[in-house]
């Protein structure tokens, strides 16, 4: 068995609620007492570099703002709420914007080929003499 | 003007007093438990609006410190549960091997300090691995030099339960900087 102290000795020591024959032994064994000594030493080189830190970090003091984060939360609700409805709307609008826009040049000429083609077959679909009269009717019109 | 503690009626008086003498505390012990400049600066100021809110409450049984702790661990816990809950989140946490250049060594030999900034960086690898309430309990006694009692009445535990956490985390710090032990 060891003579040295436990570490949960130790962590006794240094949480600073020490028993009584641990005080006395770190009083009289240099080994712990260096050990004890080098903790504690760690232990104040991190509370420093947490004050350092938070200090470097801190925001400006401003006076108190008396809006909580929750509030601030219903406010960034809010914004989605509005953002969503204004997706909506563009999406309801957009393709009927689209589609009452003037025609592109192209298309244009394709409605236009599209105009003559059914023109013609009105044309000939309306002829009024049947085929098999045809002759007789291009010898009266040969005629006036 | 100075705020005395366990003086309810200075915290009607002089509100503002008390929000200059302990936020820093207040932001300092967030920021080293949530890593997240942010977050700590919204528990900080949701402390002492509530607190405010409160004020008349204060009773002064314990330190106005002590009081703004309890706040604070309660809304830190409520907040590392959202945080939890919120997955898709990604907050943005101050990485724990960078930490330990806040050390300031300037007295002593660059050996030195590099050794102690790796001892700090060690240390803060394994507070970040503590169990939530050791980690709480750890950082109340050993960053905000808060005692035993103190800690009971900032955390609501119990004080056999506050100091079982203290050695606990102790143990687990010195094992993580020491493997051997």
């Amino acid at each position: 068995m060891s003579d040295h102290l436990t570490s949960q000795q130790i962590s006794e020591l240094v949480a600073g609620a020490p028993g009584a024959a641990a005080e006395e032994h770190v009083r009289d064994c240099p080994a712990c007492r260096s050990e004890v000594e080098h903790f504690n030493g760690t232990l104040a080189s991190f509370r420093q570099s947490v004050r350092h830190w938070s200090e470097e970090r801190e925001p400006e003091f401003a006076p108190l703002r008396l809006v909580s984060s929750d509030r601030r939360l219903a406010v960034q609700s809010w914004g989605w709420a509005v953002a969503v409805a204004a997706c909506l709307i563009a999406g309801v609008e957009l393709p009927r914007v689209i589609n009452n826009r003037p025609a592109a040049p192209h298309q244009v000429a394709a409605q236009v080929t599209d105009a003559q083609l059914l023109a013609r077959v009105d044309r000939e679909l309306s002829e009024a003499v049947p085929p098999s009269l045809e002759p007789i009717a291009l010898k009266n019109r040969t005629q006036q | 003007m100075t705020v005395a503690t366990s003086e309810p009626n200075t915290l009607t008086a002089d509100f503002e007093s008390v929000v200059i003498t302990y936020r820093p505390a207040v932001f300092r012990f967030a920021l080293a438990w949530l890593r997240d400049r942010d977050a700590a600066d919204t528990v900080a100021q949701d402390c002492f609006l509530r607190a405010f809110n409160s004020r008349v409450a204060f009773r002064g049984d314990c330190g106005v410190k002590t009081w703004l702790m309890r706040i604070a661990v309660n809304l830190i816990r409520d907040r590392i549960r959202n945080r939890k809950l919120q997955f898709w989140r990604r907050a943005t946490l101050e990485p724990v091997d960078q930490l330990s250049q806040w050390l300031d060594r300037g007295q002593q030999s660059p050996e030195a300090t590099l050794l102690c900034r790796e001892q700090v960086a060690t240390l803060w690898a394994a507070v970040d691995r503590l169990p939530e309430k050791q980690r709480c309990v750890f950082l109340l006694r050993f960053v905000e030099d808060m005692d035993v009692l103190e800690i009971v009445t900032a955390t609501g535990m119990k004080e056999g339960t506050v100091k079982t956490h203290l050695f606990r985390s102790l143990g687990a710090v010195r094992k993580r900087m020491d493997p051997s032990i």
